[in-house]
């Protein structure tokens, strides 16, 4: 019966664009924030009157809706017991039907902003995505079994920072697309927003594709994907301060527009061929905060202000991201003003006061706004050219001890769907109504084009191997407007910068037991594509950095660049985190092995400087736990999120600058389901102390991860003879 | 120094070193026609006698508009006027000078006649990023003048002493190390690099507006959390530093807090007499309040604004507000970076006459109707009035707690309430300043919007009203009653 489905649901894909009544994304099936259904309520009660159901559990962003069931992504658990989750309720009577928690590890993301991102349905399978704050990405089928599971933080150098801003995925076609601030290698080395899509099915990186320059922030906005004149564009406000629009299937830059000195958070709408882009910054020409601006999409490479239909500034419409209702635009502000644009000019046509902050996004349904507050006042308006009308305006919590409502609203087969901080919301018939039926926009419809190949893709890309093995490579083509081509047979392959042989697309990694980083590379005709490639030789291993010239890194170690670099000490070669640039390289972790080792030990020297009465913070990682030294405050920690406190160990620890330091930290699986991280640190040149000083055993164990280094301060610290083996 | 005219209400006697402070009446009014520093007194109850100020105008059509200043695209401090000169602490985004381009820290010093750019002080951001330096968010300190001296926190937690006169007088005076030596540029007198000197690892940014006794000037380290924002990454910094205000040179320093800071420190001390005691006044960041003797920094109280039952960050908070002082009394709200938006807040008043751990028996009321906090009271004629971050201003009786009114402004307030000739002015997020009738019955008297959001309080100076947005300073006047306030120079 699932495979006729799933056949019937490849055929619709492959000749059709797939109809639903699903809300499986956020911001709705075209990412506009609008539903096609009518009859929608006009009002509610929290106490029953028009709510099908409610189920005590809340959350910071937007349920979906696929099927007859409904995800919301949210925290499980508090304290040391704290995770990620999604959740699977019954969209008819709101019975949870399953949960799948997940850890958040190695990132600076505090426990109150876990669950930041709405998570993903994808009709053609029924499977489900969700991206952690900690940039953990799982793909899931529809009884909540974990079909894949990524970790971006160790293979990608993501960068999750306090503010937990973290963009929610999409899907379009096949591909499971997401992005944001990394540090990887190589060519994709230094910090840029990059999209990264990955096979929905395997979870196998297609693309990452970096077409910004440097983040200041990070970020959030929600992507649209709008078709441009016969081009599918994925559009989105991006951390360098630009709107970038790329093929959504190629991650292939087409035009980019730079709105701001900061990074950008509220989605981009489009009107036939105009983009509306929005944002509460600063501005590159104005000492005015905000604008709001309208762009032609058709354009090619960077727009100029010459290419702007209009703009105005001073709008602060930074977070909650925008509706279309023909010629008008509905936008709240950050301070929860709802306003009214004419789409032709931006004129204001009228303003509206909702509350004090606002973060959620409206939903335009039914010829109504369906919209909650920070304040959490759950507003039902009806919005027309001369002003709005408030048709419920229910407070959830009270006034003094507000329910916020942070995320936006799903609507689906009559039914309108949110979640507070503490609820999640069904507001409708009991009984569904399924009469409404929309074009989803995670189907890719276009058949196979026959038009001339612009484009190699060579998937997978960005893989970690070991010397010996072997993998197919596939040359796909795609033709200038992003669409599908074929696989090419006959493509010329060839490796850069990596040892082995590549024919036909099969690649066989040199047996030499030596780490290698580089591309394999695919020519047909006159373009060429290629696929990165780690190659990480089997434990043990030793890196003192003597055959690492100076100012560089190791090839295949992740977020090195600007971060750490090696520097002659004396004769001595040493790994140096550098102090100088952009304060995202502040706080620096760097992965230096694949993110699946389990029960192994890593050994390094460590040393600090002292500048301005300042000693910074050194340590090692394996299998996402982290033995630090703290400096100022001569402590010594494990903790596998340092955010969230309770599962910290801590020991006073004085430890002195200038000295060398040895740091051991083991990690090993136990066999009763929990792991143990254990650590001691010593000078070196004396003998290793026989006790272990300081030990955690994780009731919610990290079972695999990636070894790595962890630096921070305003002093440089060094680190050499850096030593990963398989537990004794 | 140039001479002030004195007002009879409140008499700042020079005698040996020491300033001593007469009894409060009805007002604190700093009785010059100056503002010289943020709450214009050092008791920092922002309540001026001066009439005539206006009580509508229009940026749009430029009614009673006297003079408007661009500053940079963010201004969170105050502006202080003094010596016929106004100084405003913001951002770069005005481009003042084209050869200076990027984010940095600017004060700038404009004419306050005419509002005539005068000179500027420009900061570079610190290298180490947004953990001690946010982008974007300028100099956030208010400026305390002193005859031909201006003080101030830069960006890079520096307590700075400028010459009023900037290069305008053609003398480069005190260090000589300045980068910039135009005739718009700013004299350096010293700078205390609190990083430097005393270990300070500001959260986000140092903001603290100075205030001054004798001769001592007192200011918040703004020492704080790094960016994992669990780690106090250097707990051995002071809370709150006294520097001679001659010398540059650390006179005491205090440092209860020590590792216990919730998140930063960004509440400005106080100085007032409080039973017959000089006190410096410090709300601190572990949401204790602290008093010192301000002549030695002897810690004379302490006074936790959080029950005890209380949890950070969602019940439990830290003072950002700054405390005024008013007849022996305290006054003090509690609140949470703006960031972490509105929530539960606590007021009160502290009898500050106790000594040691006063939590208990120096409380005189507790006032819980209020929400997170970032404003300052200002208090008149035994009435509190006090705003709160969710955008509700209230009135207290001040000897009780007991409220009379309260007031939805409908916008999120960062500003202070200031009270003048009778009526309260308050800005709010919206750029919407309400002004209300003082007194025990609320009286709405108006509402202007200023164009975009007032984080910064209404100041008097000479029949002029200044009130910044985000990037513009407005001198406000109703053109009889404005007086050339440069013809007292």
């Amino acid at each position: 019966m699932i495979n006729l489905i799933s056949i019937y649901l490849n055929v619709c894909l492959a000749f059709s664009v797939l109809v639903t009544s699903d809300w499986a994304e956020w911001r709705g099936p075209a990412r506009d924030g609008i539903s096609t259904e009518k009859n929608l309520p006009e009002k509610w009660s929290p106490s029953g009157e028009n709510l099908a159901w409610k189920a005590p559990y809340g959350g910071r962003s937007a349920p979906i809706v696929m099927g007859d069931h409904v995800y919301l992504q949210n925290t499980a658990g508090a304290g040391e017991t704290e995770q990620e989750r999604i959740m699977c309720f019954n969209a008819d009577t709101g019975k949870l039907l399953w949960e799948h928690r997940f850890n958040v590890y190695l990132s600076d993301v505090p426990p109150h902003r876990v669950g930041w991102a709405s998570p993903v349905g994808d009709p053609a399978t029924g499977n489900v995505y969700v991206f952690g704050v900690g940039g953990t990405l799982i793909g899931l089928n529809r009884d909540g079994k974990v079909l894949w599971e990524r970790s971006l933080a160790e293979d990608f150098g993501l960068l999750t920072t306090h503010g937990g801003r973290t963009v929610s995925p999409i899907i379009d076609g096949d591909l499971v697309i997401i992005s944001g601030v990394t540090f990887q290698w190589g060519q994709h080395g230094r910090g840029a927003h990059r999209f990264m899509a990955f096979d929905k099915k395997t979870g196998e990186t297609v693309y990452v594709s970096a077409p910004g320059g440097r983040p200041y922030d990070t970020t959030y906005a929600p992507p649209i994907i709008a078709n441009i004149n016969g081009t599918r564009l994925l559009i989105q406000g991006s951390s360098d301060g630009f709107v970038h629009a790329i093929k959504p299937q190629t991650g292939e830059p087409v035009w980019k527009y730079e709105i701001s000195k900061r990074g950008l958070n509220t989605g981009v709408v489009v009107k036939g061929t105009t983009a509306i882009l929005t944002h509460s910054e600063e501005n590159l020409n104005s000492s005015e905060m905000g604008m709001m601006v309208a762009i032609d999409a058709t354009a090619k490479g960077e727009i100029k202000k010459e290419q702007v239909k209009w703009s105005t500034y001073g709008w602060q419409g930074g977070f909650s991201s925008p509706v279309i209702d023909g010629d008008r635009m509905y936008q709240i502000d950050n301070g929860a003003n709802l306003a009214a644009f004419d789409l032709n000019n931006g004129k204001q046509l009228w303003l509206k006061n909702l509350g004090t902050i606002q973060k959620a996004s409206p939903v335009l349904a039914d010829g109504k706004l369906y919209v909650g507050t920070e304040s959490g006042k759950f507003y039902i308006l009806k919005p027309n050219a001369t002003g709005v009308e408030v048709l419920s305006d229910v407070q959830l919590g009270t006034e003094a001890l507000p329910d916020a409502v942070i995320g936006s609203a799903a609507v689906s087969n009559g039914r309108v769907y949110f979640a507070s901080s503490s609820t999640l919301y069904c507001i409708g018939k009991k009984k569904h109504d399924t009469s409404s039926q929309h074009a989803t926009g995670a189907a890719v419809a276009a058949p196979a084009s026959s038009n001339p190949p612009t484009w190699v893709q060579v998937v997978p890309t960005e893989l970690i191997l070991k010397p010996g093995d072997k993998v197919n490579f596939r040359a796909r083509l795609f033709d200038a407007q992003g669409n599908f081509i074929r696989e090419e047979p006959a493509a010329e392959w060839s490796l850069d910068q990596l040892k082995g042989t590549v024919a036909n697309g099969s690649f066989t990694v040199a047996s030499d037991a030596v780490g290698q980083a580089g591309l394999v590379k695919a020519k047909v005709g006159d373009i060429t594509g290629s696929a990165s490639v780690r190659v990480f030789p089997p434990l043990p291993w030793n890196e003192n950095f003597d055959a690492i010239a100076p100012n560089s890194a190791p090839a295949n170690w992740v977020s090195m660049t600007m971060k750490f670099a090696v520097r002659d000490q004396n004769g001595n070669k040493v790994l140096a985190k550098l102090t100088e640039g952009s304060s995202l390289l502040s706080r620096s972790r760097a992965y230096i092995g694949p993110s699946d080792w389990s029960n192994y030990t890593v050994e390094a020297d460590i040393s600090a400087t002292q500048k301005r009465r300042q000693q910074g913070d050194a340590g090692v990682i394996a299998q996402r736990y982290v033995l630090t030294l703290y400096g100022n405050s001569q402590m010594l920690h494990i903790e596998p999120w340092q955010p969230e406190t309770k599962r910290t160990v801590s020991i006073p620890f004085a430890w002195k600058p200038e000295t060398w330091y040895r740091m051991k930290l083991e990690v090993q699986n136990l066999p009763d389901g929990k792991t143990r991280a254990r650590g001691k640190v010593w000078p070196v040149g004396e003998a290793e102390p026989a006790a272990w000083m300081i030990e955690r055993i994780d009731p919610i164990p990290n079972r695999q991860g990636a070894p790595g280094i962890f630096g921070n301060g305003l002093a440089e610290l060094y680190f050499d003879n850096i030593k990963v083996y398989a537990n004794k | 120094m140039r001479v002030k005219n004195l007002s009879v209400l409140i008499v700042a006697i020079f005698s040996a070193g020491v300033i001593f402070l007469a009894p409060a009446t009805s007002a604190s009014d700093p009785g010059t026609g100056d503002w010289p520093m943020w709450g214009g007194t050092p008791d920092r109850n922002m309540v001026s006698n001066m009439k005539g100020l206006p009580t509508s105008w229009d940026v749009k059509t430029k009614k009673n508009v006297k003079w408007v200043a661009q500053l940079g695209s963010q201004s969170y401090g105050n502006v202080v006027v003094s010596g016929g000169m106004v100084f405003v602490g913001t951002n770069n985004e005005g481009l003042r000078d084209p050869k200076v381009t990027g984010d940095k820290g600017v004060l700038m010093a404009f004419r306050e006649s005419d509002g005539e750019f005068m000179w500027q002080m420009v900061h570079d951001k610190l290298a180490s990023g947004r953990v001690n330096d946010w982008p974007y968010q300028g100099i956030a300190s208010s400026p305390l003048v002193d005859g031909n001296r201006v003080y101030y926190v830069s960006n890079r937690a520096e307590l700075m002493c400028l010459d009023t006169q900037g290069f305008k007088d053609g003398k480069n005076d005190g260090v000589q190390d300045e980068v910039r030596k135009g005739p718009n540029d700013a004299d350096v007198i010293w700078r205390f690099d609190m990083m430097d000197e005393v270990g300070s690892l500001p959260h986000n940014l140092a903001n603290s507006s100075p205030v001054m006794y004798g001769d001592l000037i007192y200011v918040s380290t703004s020492n704080g959390q790094d960016e994992s924002h669990v780690n106090i990454p250097s707990p051995k910094a002071p809370a709150i530093i006294a520097v001679n205000k001659n010398t540059g040179k650390l006179v005491w320093e205090d440092n209860s807090v020590f590792d216990r800071i919730l998140h930063g420190q960004w509440s400005s001390p106080t100085v007032g007499t409080i039973g017959g005691v000089v006190q410096l006044v410090h709300g601190q960041g572990d949401g204790w309040i602290r008093g010192y003797d301000a002549l030695t920094g002897k810690k004379l109280w302490e006074f936790d604004t959080n029950p005890k039952d209380s949890v950070w960050p969602k019940t439990r908070n830290e003072l950002i507000s700054t405390p005024v002082i008013y007849e022996d009394r305290v006054y003090i709200s509690n609140g949470q970076d703006p960031e972490h938006g509105e929530g539960v807040g606590h007021m009160y008043c502290i009898d500050a006459t106790k000594r040691g751990d006063i939590t208990q028996t120096g409380l005189v009321w507790h006032f819980d109707k209020i929400r997170r906090s970032i404003s300052t009271p200002a208090i008149k004629d035994g009435i509190v009035y006090q705003a709160d971050f969710s955008g509700f201003l209230h009135a207290l009786d001040a000897k009780t707690g007991q409220e009379y009114w309260n007031h939805d402004l409908f916008a999120a307030v960062w500003a202070s309430p200031m009270l003048v000739d009778g009526k309260i002015y308050l800005g709010d997020e919206d750029g919407d300043v309400v002004i209300l009738q003082e007194g025990k019955t609320k009286k709405v008297l108006g509402e202007i919007n200023m164009g975009s959001s007032v984080y910064s309080s209404a100041v008097p100076a000479h029949g002029v009203l200044f009130i910044s947005n985000r990037n513009q300073l407005y001198a406000l006047a109703e053109p009889t009653a404005a007086k050339p306030s440069t013809a007292r120079n």
